[in-house]
């Protein structure tokens, strides 16, 4: 099952490689042939390639805050800080990042990305300094002017260092010297792309049957093989010119003369994603009553960066119950040890062929690694459980139950700690302990077969022991704060890759709030109904203690004519629930208030309607005729009263989840603290600034 | 391939710099040192700055000195679109030489390559391998010189099998290591004292994380490689926090099996310890399988390898060889030099340093279908080496301090300094040498260097005191080296220096305080 969704990672990433250069030979089929050499500018290739290499690196972002906050269900509005390092920038790149392109060597300025974005995203970016001053920034057409001069010259260099084009029987040969405009093609190609954002597609696909060498057909056919003998389907050129077709690259100028620089741009506002949104206007939204507003951000951390911190605030009305982040850092090193184990385990006879020396040293190197997850997630298992605890301290005196702690500690044996457990992070600790106390010092002798070491990569997997946690520390109710930090995988030279990290948030709206004050509404009518009822209809309470006889006392008889009062009894029934729902906060339907108060809303309406239908009943019927009308409205305010409990009871088992089931938890954590995995549950809201695509 | 989601930051890197720079081309100087007819010259100090261009610094420099011959190598980035070579040339590859006034036992080569933006390996991914002839000190004879190329071609070959992993580092002679027995061990933290150069190959290969099979199949090749010649094996020790220094055995050297295959193979191979060697470098884009092919081809020619360093500066591959003069081509010729495309200074090499006679079973060569046909050759010769069995220990060194622009206010070389400074120390050290020698210009204006410095200790020392002497000249050198550059005007926050005598102990690099 795992190894299937590997397979399917990689046959995905295959496709997209295809892809890239099936799109790119699209565009070169539409784009028309130039008939003289495209510009040259060596200032533009400079600070086009540069500008790309550092917006796919941000090496010089040290530190990245974002200050989230939800402008309404579906809609997230984030405002991002950096710190800039100015000291990473190397003299040639400041030299040819500089704002003023005929300055002097070392400029007053400096044009620098800051973030990249989907091209989607195409709201104006104000970006401010640490004096609040608006920070100049560059257009995106000059961006993408500077992308398209180094992507032609990024071209230019695999075609003269390629040692085909010295030899004059090779295409490459004759499209550097004597082919120009299949060359020239190309260029414009990339421009083309760059401009467009790599979107192609041709209503024709018929084709000329001419074969002149100044036929169109023949000059696109040279460059298409041209481009399929340099770039393999999975070039990284191909990629990086993906990636400028497809994004645009936040670019600000800075002032050099200063080491470090701040900046804060207030990002787009981001829309949830499409599911979410699709059931916005349908019965069907308004008929799913939440407990809680679950949400789901996720963003992209560039790996340089060694602090990242993400701030939620919300209205004081909502309380943020569970805020936690999770992040991916460990994935390069977990794939790595994943990829280990299937390939000792694969040729693990020929290891011992060759020599059980080198077999245990490729046993032991993956035991360590082990070791290491295990402390890692252990760590993180004991401060997720830290944050539980204090959570329930804020209302109620029992300390949550975690496996981990209640259960009594076995006594693992080191043979038993090699075979990877049901709670997996558990079977890792013991594992890291037996490892350190030296009892896995012989592993070659069978003690970590293939059949293991498979299971072991199995389990890695599936239980994303790749994830780690930090946990809400900011002590307020209503708001969130998480501080990520980067974690080196041992002496193993860090990944370039950006670290995708998700954070998970779940509001509520906890007494003293709407449903609470909505109760009281409803116990209000009902003590009112059953007042009339007693007045009015004493014979309905005959057989019910305490209130029987003092509806012996109370009431009146009427003769089934109509009621003398009927005036001040309709009067009462409409205007107390009218003016205590009057009193009642009830916010929009839009507002994350709004859809957390769903429930309280409809038990208040339908209550007032209850008591306006009765008041109406009570005007226009004769008084013989009441008794079934108060039955009814007192079973239907029962029945909502009954509802309230409920509510009230399924929000006190929420408010004591130890581990939220949704898909941002990893499964390690839902596995350690529960007994049964159970079903993992998608959040209300999901957000995310990743593409599409990479969106679980 | 490395997985893709690397590769394409490291190649928006490598457009970025050449863009940057006045071209794509990178500059470099190649020094050939060593005299011929019997004549010692002493050894150059080693420097970043390139000797073409003593106002600039080389953003890499590499060293290698096995003997009074050796190799420098410096690499940088040129600011104006020019090649140092004149005349109309649009080839990828240019090299001339150059004279050097300063010194008149170097030969000096300078040129410009185009690099080649497909090679995008990172030596941070990659796996060491320390290929043991035997432990004594070097003093290889000409069937040792065959047998180290036999053993190169087997690992290069290893390297290029399949779609093919890239060579990064390759040296011989290096410091041979074995574990260390109890009475060095201590706690786990002490060594045997090493030999600084022993008939023994280090090789640095840079792996694909994404495909560990073909590490497992490098590895078995290259353990079938070592069991048929005898030699031992140790690989760098994988587990989690350790770092470079620590080695894994697998195989211990087999000195009877290693003398049998000697015999058997090059047994007819001229007796002796080989009296005029030529020096070569060859020069070209990096590609993987280059190393293979020059290797493969040296075999077949029947050309030994006293001494080898492979390594890939800023993409560019200089592969640096130190070949024996066969006794039947050994002249009074002055020492010469010349650059020649890799088809005719192969041949030329041949004619000089083949040894056997056997002309009937050369094969016609065929380097010139391989990853290498576009590589120059440069040549030096005849030069006399002093190979001599003298018992040397190695210290390593690495450090980081700031860079400083300008030449005349910059601090004298950090090697040099600690080599000074344990001269100075007569009444334990007899006399010590730069042996390997690597330094970086980082990206952020620093400068990283690494290098073995082999120092001969003075007579009288029983064994066992050797580690104790050594840890005590160790940190009395750093400490005054460190001294010496504050006062230098280097701030001392900003450096970074440590001197050992065990390779590991550079692990973790730490601020001096």
């Amino acid at each position: 099952m795992v190894s299937n969704a590997a397979l399917t990672t990689r046959a995905r990433s295959r496709t997209a490689s295809r892809d890239r250069l099936a799109s790119f030979l699209v565009a070169l089929r539409q784009t028309p042939i130039p008939t003289s050499p495209p510009p040259h500018d060596s200032q533009q290739e400079a600070l086009g390639l540069n500008l790309l290499a550092l917006a796919l690196r941000l090496e010089h972002i040290d530190r990245m805050s974002e200050a989230l906050t939800l402008a309404d269900s579906t809609h997230m509005a984030r405002s991002v800080s950096i710190d800039v390092n100015m000291t990473v920038l190397t003299p040639e790149q400041i030299h040819a990042l500089r704002s003023d392109p005929s300055g002097e060597y070392r400029p007053a300025a400096v044009w620098v990305p800051v973030a990249r974005q989907s091209r989607t995203d195409l709201a104006p970016v104000v970006v401010r300094n640490a004096a609040g001053e608006v920070v100049p920034r560059l257009t995106q057409v000059e961006t993408a002017h500077a992308l398209i001069h180094g992507m032609s010259k990024a071209f230019r260099m695999f075609l003269n260092s390629d040692p085909r084009t010295e030899d004059p029987g090779e295409l490459l040969h004759d499209i550097r010297h004597g082919l120009n405009r299949s060359r020239w093609l190309i260029e414009a190609t990339i421009a083309n792309m760059i401009d467009t954002g790599g979107r192609h597609s041709s209503p024709v696909s018929a084709r000329s049957a001419r074969h002149r060498a100044t036929d169109s057909d023949s000059i696109r056919d040279k460059a298409a093989r041209a481009v399929e003998d340099l770039f393999p389907d999975d070039s990284p050129f191909l990629r990086l010119l993906d990636i400028a077709a497809s994004e645009y690259l936040l670019v600000a100028q800075v002032r050099t003369n200063k080491t470090q620089a701040f900046l804060r741009y207030d990002a787009p506002v981001l829309p949830a994603r499409d599911r979410d949104l699709r059931g916005r206007a349908t019965i069907a939204r308004w008929g799913t009553f939440q407990h809680e507003f679950t949400v789901r951000y996720s963003t992209v951390i560039p790996r340089a960066v060694n602090s990242y911190h993400v701030t939620l605030e919300v209205p004081p009305e909502i309380q943020v119950r569970r805020f936690f982040l999770t992040s991916d850092v460990d994935a390069p090193a977990l794939r790595t040890l994943v990829n280990d184990m299937r390939a000792v385990a694969d040729s693990y006879q020929q290891l011992q062929g060759v020599s059980p020396k080198l077999l245990e040293l490729e046993l032991q190197g993956i035991v360590s690694r082990l070791a290491e997850f295990g402390r890692r997630r252990y760590r993180d298992l004991e401060s997720f459980m830290a944050y539980i605890e204090d959570c329930y301290s804020t209302f109620s005196r029992r300390r949550p139950r975690f496996p981990a702690r209640t259960e009594p500690p076995a006594t693992i044996t080191p043979a038993e700690s090699l075979v990877p457990q049901r709670r997996i992070i558990t079977g890792l600790g013991h594992l890291s302990h037996q490892y350190e106390t030296d009892n896995l010092r012989k592993l070659a002798d069978g003690s970590l077969g293939p059949e293991t070491l498979n299971q072991w990569a199995d389990a890695l997997t599936a239980s994303q022991v790749y994830s780690d946690i930090y946990v809400d520390n900011d002590p307020r109710e209503n708001a969130g704060h998480a501080h990520w930090q980067r974690r080196p995988f041992g002496t193993d030279h860090q990944s370039v890759e950006p670290v995708s990290a998700t954070v998970y948030m779940a509001l509520v709206d906890d007494p003293p709030s709407l449903a609470s004050n909505v109760s009281k509404l409803l116990l209000a009518v009902l003590l009112l109904v059953v007042g009339f009822g007693m007045v009015l209809q004493p014979q309905l309470f005959q057989h019910i203690p305490l209130l029987g006889p003092i509806g012996e006392k109370v009431g009146i008889s009427t003769d089934g004519g109509p009621i003398s009062s009927a005036d001040a009894i309709v009067t009462m029934l409409l205007l107390v629930p009218g003016l205590m729902l009057s009193r009642l906060d009830i916010p929009s339907n839009k507002s994350v208030l709004g859809r957390l108060r769903i429930f309280p809303r409809y038990v208040a309406y339908t209550t007032v309607f209850v008591a306006g239908g009765l008041a109406l009943t009570v005007a226009s019927a004769r008084s013989d005729h009441l008794a079934v009308p108060f039955v009814v409205a007192m079973a239907a305010l029962l029945v909502l009263a009954v509802l309230v409990l409920v509510d009230g009871v399924t929000k006190a088992v929420k408010r004591r989840g130890r581990v939220p089931r949704s898909h941002v938890s990893p499964t390690w954590l839902i596995s350690e603290i529960k007994r049964k995995p159970g079903r993992r549950k998608r959040c209300a809201a999901n957000f995310s600034t990743i593409g599409p695509d990479d969106h679980a | 391939m490395p997985s893709t989601s690397r590769l394409h930051p490291a190649l928006a890197a490598v457009a970025a710099r050449a863009a940057s720079a006045g071209s794509p081309a990178v500059l470099f100087n190649v020094s050939h040192f060593g005299v011929g007819n019997g004549s010692v010259a002493p050894l150059p100090s080693t420097d970043i700055a390139p000797p073409t261009e003593q106002d600039h610094v080389a953003t890499e420099t590499l060293a290698f000195h096995p003997a009074a011959a050796g190799f420098q190598v410096h690499t940088w980035a040129p600011e104006t679109p020019h090649k140092p070579v004149g005349g109309v040339s649009i080839s990828r590859i240019a090299v001339g030489p150059q004279v050097d006034e300063r010194n008149l036992a170097c030969h000096l080569y300078g040129g410009s390559v185009v690099i080649n933006p497909n090679f995008l390996y990172d030596p941070a991914h990659s796996t060491e391998i320390l290929l043991t002839l035997g432990y004594e000190t070097w003093q290889p004879d000409y069937a040792d010189s065959l047998m180290i190329a036999r053993v190169y071609q087997g690992v290069a070959a290893a390297a290029a099998n399949g779609d093919g992993v890239p060579i990064l580092f390759l040296q011989s002679p290096v410091a041979p290591f074995r574990d260390p027995p109890g009475r060095f061990r201590e706690d786990g933290s002490g060594e045997a004292p090493r030999v600084a150069n022993g008939m023994a190959m280090r090789v640095l290969i840079g792996l694909d994380e994404g495909h560990p099979q073909k590490r497992i199949a490098l590895l078995g090749k290259i353990s079938d490689l070592a069991q048929g010649y005898g030699l031992g094996l140790q690989i760098a020790d994988r587990r989690f926090g350790r770092v470079r220094g620590e080695w894994w055995s697998v195989l211990a050297p087999d000195a009877d099996r290693y003398a049998a295959a000697k015999a058997e193979l090059f047994g007819w191979a001229p007796p002796g310890v080989p009296e005029s060697v030529q020096l070569l470098t060859f020069v070209g884009p990096a590609r993987v399988g280059s190393s293979a092919a020059i290797a493969a081809d040296l075999m077949a020619r029947n050309i030994g390898v006293l001494a080898v360093s492979a390594a890939t500066l800023q993409e560019i591959a200089f592969i640096n060889v130190m070949t024996p003069i066969a006794p039947a081509r050994l002249t009074d010729t002055p020492t010469s030099g010349t650059c020649l495309p890799i088809v005719e200074g192969l041949g030329q090499v041949a004619s000089d340093c083949g040894l056997t006679r056997r002309q009937g079973v050369r094969v016609r060569s065929r380097i010139g279908e391989t990853a290498a046909t576009d590589y120059q050759v440069l040549s030096t010769g005849p030069v006399s080496p002093r190979i001599a069995a003298s018992a040397e220990h190695p210290l390593w060194l690495s450090w980081i301090i700031p860079l400083e622009h300008d030449a005349a206010k910059r601090p004298p070389d950090v090697a040099q300094l600690v080599l000074a400074q344990l001269c100075e120390a007569a009444d334990r050290v007899a006399g010590g040498r730069i042996d390997y020698y690597r330094v970086r210009v980082l990206a952020d204006g620093r400068v990283r260097g690494r290098a073995k410095v082999s120092v001969s200790l003075t007579e009288g020392i029983v064994r066992t005191h050797i580690p104790a002497l050594l840890s005590e000249l160790c940190a009395w050198a750093q400490r005054e080296v460190v001294a010496t550059l504050v006062r230098d005007h280097v701030p001392l926050r900003t450096i970074r220096l440590r001197l050992a005598w065990r390779e590991r102990w550079l692990g973790r690099v730490s601020t001096v305080m």
